[in-house]
């Protein structure tokens, strides 16, 4: 946390609550286009963000600065979002997880063919990825595409770094089985 | 960690588009830019003071290792003392960074003054012109087998009489596929065993699967995964009272290997006598 932000979150805490726009601002774009890959409706992801904010807002006083305010700012969006999903489940039939196949998966396998650069593939995993659940998209997404370091993303998700690893891992054999599939 | 997967990147970036980084707009808003210039700025300027006279050392040894070898039949060490020779020529015109040149230095890699009739024939072209020569079913020409880093240390330690001690790094129970051996090496400037590892280790492109390559005064570190073999590699180096302990270690990429034995290797060395 910046010397700024912290001068700012004392300022909020002591009852300028017309700061807390100043603080969430530069952070505001990033989070809707993290909703939005977990909640394509648009109007449903500013209301979602909207509530992240809210939330945040009240939760400032726990803050206590072990993650980063854009990383801590994102973990609420998600389990704001995967709540949402709970209610208002999407009609996309999630891949399910299964021990006995994943096992028998070989990591040569995984890295040969999630790395095989042809329209089809990345065709075949485009489709895959919407069949991954909301943490396995947010794992993915966070590390590949915005190259957030495993230790931010496990905070964002409440979770041990190792756990994390483990996730990625379990996520690209999972990405690996649905395409054979296909 | 260093994870590829081109296909699944591309596939991230054509359904959710490029991320637009924050960070960018946070860091002009939250912190100036100029201190990281700055830092850059020397650590460059200290980089190109701590290098460039030492690439002129590492050519005279080179030099001098080739210049004693002559006798020695024309082996892969040979081979691979010619090449760095070259590079390093290269290099010293500009001092830019060995990895950042290995693209095109790929395209030039002269192969054909290489005569060999030994084992390493299909090795014959030092570099590796596509990534995907890893993943491919048969072996072609540009394949370049990590073992062949493993052959320069056996043939380095032998020419200067080091011999290896073999080290048991299995996790538990006693696994024969785990080849472990540890080196002492003297730390001497004619030797130049840092500069040699890490010009070994630039033989290899940086997407070669499993490759980690970190290096500082102190210790040197490189991992590479052979998918053809399915092994892993991994070599560490560290200068301990005067002297370079050199760990070398492979065995199939699933199976666990501790590193507590080159730790203990290490702590036992410490506490005797090293010299």
């Amino acid at each position: 946390m910046s010397k700024e932000e912290r001068r700012i979150i004392d300022r909020i805490l002591h009852g300028h609550d017309e700061d807390f726009r100043q603080l969430t601002l530069p952070y505001e774009e990033e989070q809707l286009r993290f909703i939005l890959r977990l909640e394509p409706n648009k109007q449903e992801a500013e209301e979602l963000k909207q509530d992240t904010l809210l939330k945040a807002f009240h939760g400032l006083k726990d803050y206590r600065g072990e993650a980063t305010l854009q990383t801590w700012l994102l973990g609420i969006a998600y389990r704001t979002v995967v709540s949402h999903l709970r209610k208002h489940p999407p009609r996309t039939v999630y891949f399910e997880d299964d021990e006995k196949l994943m096992a028998q998966v070989e990591e040569n396998d995984v890295d040969e063919s999630l790395n095989l650069y042809t329209e089809e593939q990345i065709d075949k995993l485009m489709k895959a990825i919407d069949m991954l659940p909301p943490q396995d998209r947010t794992v993915i997404t966070e590390f590949y595409l915005e190259d957030r370091p495993m230790k931010e993303i496990a905070q964002m998700l409440d979770i041990e770094y190792g756990t994390a690893v483990t996730r990625l891992h379990r996520i690209k054999k999972k990405l690996y089985l649905i395409i054979k599939k296909m | 960690m260093k994870y590829e997967d081109k296909a699944l990147r591309e596939a991230l970036r054509r359904k959710y588009g490029a991320p637009q980084k924050p960070m960018a707009s946070r860091s002009s808003k939250h912190t100036p830019l100029w201190p990281w210039l700055s830092v850059a700025a020397v650590a460059l300027i200290l980089l190109t003071l701590t290098f460039w006279p030492k690439q002129d050392t590492t050519t005279q040894a080179v030099a001098v290792v080739s210049e004693k070898m002559e006798d020695a039949p024309k082996t892969l060490v040979e081979r691979q003392t010619e090449e760095p020779r070259q590079e390093l020529a290269q290099n010293a015109e500009t001092a830019a960074p060995i990895k950042a040149e290995r693209p095109n230095k790929v395209a030039q890699a002269p192969t054909s003054e290489i005569k060999s009739n030994d084992s390493y024939a299909i090795e014959s072209s030092p570099r590796v012109l596509n990534e995907y020569v890893h993943y491919a079913s048969n072996i072609g020409e540009n394949y370049q087998a990590p073992r062949r880093m493993e052959d320069f240390i056996a043939k380095m330690a032998n020419y200067n009489n080091v011999k290896g001690e073999e080290l048991d790094c299995t996790s538990g129970k006693k696994d024969t596929t785990v080849i472990s051996m540890a080196y002492l090496f003297e730390d001497r400037d004619e030797l130049n065993l840092f500069g040699r590892l890490l010009q070994a280790a630039c033989w290899y492109n940086d997407k070669t699967p499993g490759y980690l390559l970190n290096y500082s005064h102190q210790q040197f570190f490189f991992c590479l995964k052979d998918l053809h073999l399915g092994l892993k590699y991994l070599w560490i180096a560290e200068r301990v009272n005067g002297k370079i302990l050199l760990y070398s270690t492979h065995s199939p990429i699933n199976t666990e290997v501790s590193s507590e034995c080159f730790k203990e290797y290490r702590d036992k060395l410490t506490h005797t006598s090293i010299n």
